[in-house]
């Protein structure tokens, strides 16, 4: 039954790691940027729904009403400002102006919020849960977690395939000149995607914020297991982004069951044996593209 | 007059492949542009659409100046383009890539683009297809796909680039017939083309260039039957146009760009 168990809490992390990983899976597919601030961004994210509850008393899934939309206004400004500038001078400068923006983030939040671990307070919701029987349980916060996941994912694949917005991320991510004679224009189509990735970013960083702890530095840790999520269910493919969050949920815990250290190295070694064996992932990328 | 051009000019490093070209296009009619191959053709439609940006003279759409207009806010005041190598959406069905046209190159909204979508599909004979994944289509289908998107955008202005090159003489009627009709239709037509005698049956005026420079311009027949014309495409002999020594001045019996 612990087994039972250490698979069924690996789902619930592995929403968290959807999440995580749902904003970077959806600028790589359109943008082709590898944003190396992802994980910094999250934290940020977190950090202002740290102010949102304390200053205005906000519980913070009601912060979520202010926190999303600062996101997707700051996505918005970074890829008219910032991104689409360095897209223009070749592959390698998104990801040096990523990685110099993650930089600036964690050292932007070291200075205004010092270096102590913080919590979003959840209160209840982060406590209870729904016993099950057979010593399982399913807290409610990790359940609303992977609700919300799916619930995203589902809905970005949703608007990718059926809205104009998204056949205009597509047919730009695919070919941006052509595109671009098809009357789309390609800075206002990659900085709506930004926005709508920095939105579930916001997702992401409050729900993390509310399961656990965090300080300024986390950043590049989170950044790593989106990364992983992403490439285990496949580059560009929200399906697979969902698929590679669980997998990578479930390898941590069920490692944690072995060995309590063997969690985050289990998936590792998940991540690279599914890089050696399958490098494009466990779903191919044609979502998106 | 809705396409008037003067005095364009584009350089890449010490090469100037557009020179001082300057042309004008009506309303409802066609202009056909021959040339070697390297005679900036393919480059003069990228100038006029905005994929490149001119490094001298004037663009003017209906009288308003777009030389330095991006080329999404030009696909939307009426310029539509088809690539020589079709460039389709490959991962998009191909009623979406006329969609995406549609919607955000003509503005229209749901039912409406929808509607123009399928007239589009129709009008191309492509509707049996629209369901398909446009990276599966065959080369006729890919032309046609090219036509369609670029009509969904309600173009005033077409530009077409070889769009009857690597078809068969039995699959040429068919597209010239198009390409016709949406001239009739009041649109006005700039078409590149090696395959001379489809231009013949859709061009009003044609247009020459060589090295970047208009060599010739004017009636069609008189077009190719000028020295210097007959002489830039013997002298570079390029895809099977060697028969153009043979052009005679009524134009017909004229070679094919396939060499048949």
């Amino acid at each position: 039954m612990t087994w039972v168990n250490a698979v069924v809490q690996g789902l619930l992390l592995g929403g968290v790691y959807a999440l995580f990983a749902c904003g970077l899976s959806l600028v790589f597919g359109v943008l082709r940027i590898v944003n190396l601030a992802h994980g910094d961004l999250t934290v940020l994210a977190a950090f202002l729904a740290l102010v949102a509850t304390s200053t205005l008393g906000l519980n913070p899934v009601l912060a979520l009403v202010v926190v999303v939309p600062v996101m997707a206004a700051l996505g918005f400004a970074l890829q008219r400002l910032l991104l689409h500038r360095s897209l223009r001078a070749g592959e390698l400068a998104p990801l040096l102006v990523t990685f110099g923006l993650s930089i600036v983030l964690q050292n932007a939040l070291l200075q205004t919020f010092s270096a102590d671990t913080r919590s979003l307070p959840a209160g209840d919701f982060g406590t209870a849960g729904l016993e099950l029987g057979g010593g399982i349980a399913v807290g409610w916060l990790g359940l609303s977690t992977l609700v919300v996941a799916v619930a995203v994912l589902a809905g970005l694949q949703l608007v990718l395939a059926r809205t104009p917005i998204g056949r205009a991320m597509r047919a730009t991510s695919d070919d941006p000149e052509t595109a671009a004679l098809m009357g789309l224009d390609d800075r206002r189509v990659y900085a709506v995607a930004t926005a709508i990735a920095l939105a579930t970013v916001a997702l992401a960083g409050v729900f993390y914020g509310m399961r656990g702890t965090f300080t300024p530095t986390l950043g590049p840790q989170l950044l790593i297991f989106a990364f992983e999520a992403v490439i285990i269910g496949g580059l560009g493919s929200l399906w697979g982004t969902l698929l590679g969050g669980l997998v990578l949920g479930v390898a941590q815990t069920v490692g944690a069951q072995i060995q309590p250290t063997y969690g985050v190295l289990a998936g590792h070694l998940v991540f690279l044996v599914v890089l050696a064996a399958r490098p494009s992932g466990l779903l191919r990328r044609e979502e998106v593209r | 007059m809705l396409l008037s051009v003067r005095g364009l000019s584009r350089s890449f490093g010490g090469l100037t492949v557009v020179d001082d070209v300057s042309l004008q296009v009506e309303e409802g009619t066609a202009v056909g542009v021959v040339g070697p191959n390297g005679a900036g053709k393919t480059t003069l439609l990228n100038l006029l659409d905005g994929v490149l940006t001119a490094d001298a003279g004037r663009i003017e759409l209906d009288g308003r100046d777009v030389t330095r207009a991006p080329a999404a806010q030009r696909c939307r005041a009426g310029v539509g383009r088809t690539y020589q190598t079709p460039r389709p959406f490959s991962g998009m069905t191909v009623f979406e890539n006329v969609l995406v046209g549609a919607v955000h190159g003509a503005g229209l909204r749901k039912g409406a683009a929808q509607r123009r979508a399928l007239d589009c599909l129709g009008r191309t004979g492509l509707l049996p297809r629209a369901n398909e994944l446009a990276g599966d289509l065959r080369l006729l289908d890919r032309k046609r796909l090219e036509l369609a998107r670029a009509l969904a955008c309600g173009p005033r202005l077409l530009l077409l680039d070889e769009i009857a090159g690597g078809l068969t003489d039995a699959e040429l009627p068919e597209l010239i017939a198009i390409v016709r009709e949406v001239r009739d239709g009041g649109t006005a037509v700039v078409w590149i083309e090696h395959i001379v005698h489809a231009l013949l049956e859709v061009a009003d005026r044609m247009l020459c260039l060589a090295q970047g420079a208009v060599l010739a311009e004017g009636d069609p027949a008189g077009v190719l039957a000028d020295a210097k014309v007959r002489e830039v495409y013997l002298g570079s002999s390029v895809e099977g146009l060697g028969g153009v020594a043979a052009v005679p001045a009524a134009g017909d019996g004229l070679p094919t760009g396939d060499g048949s």
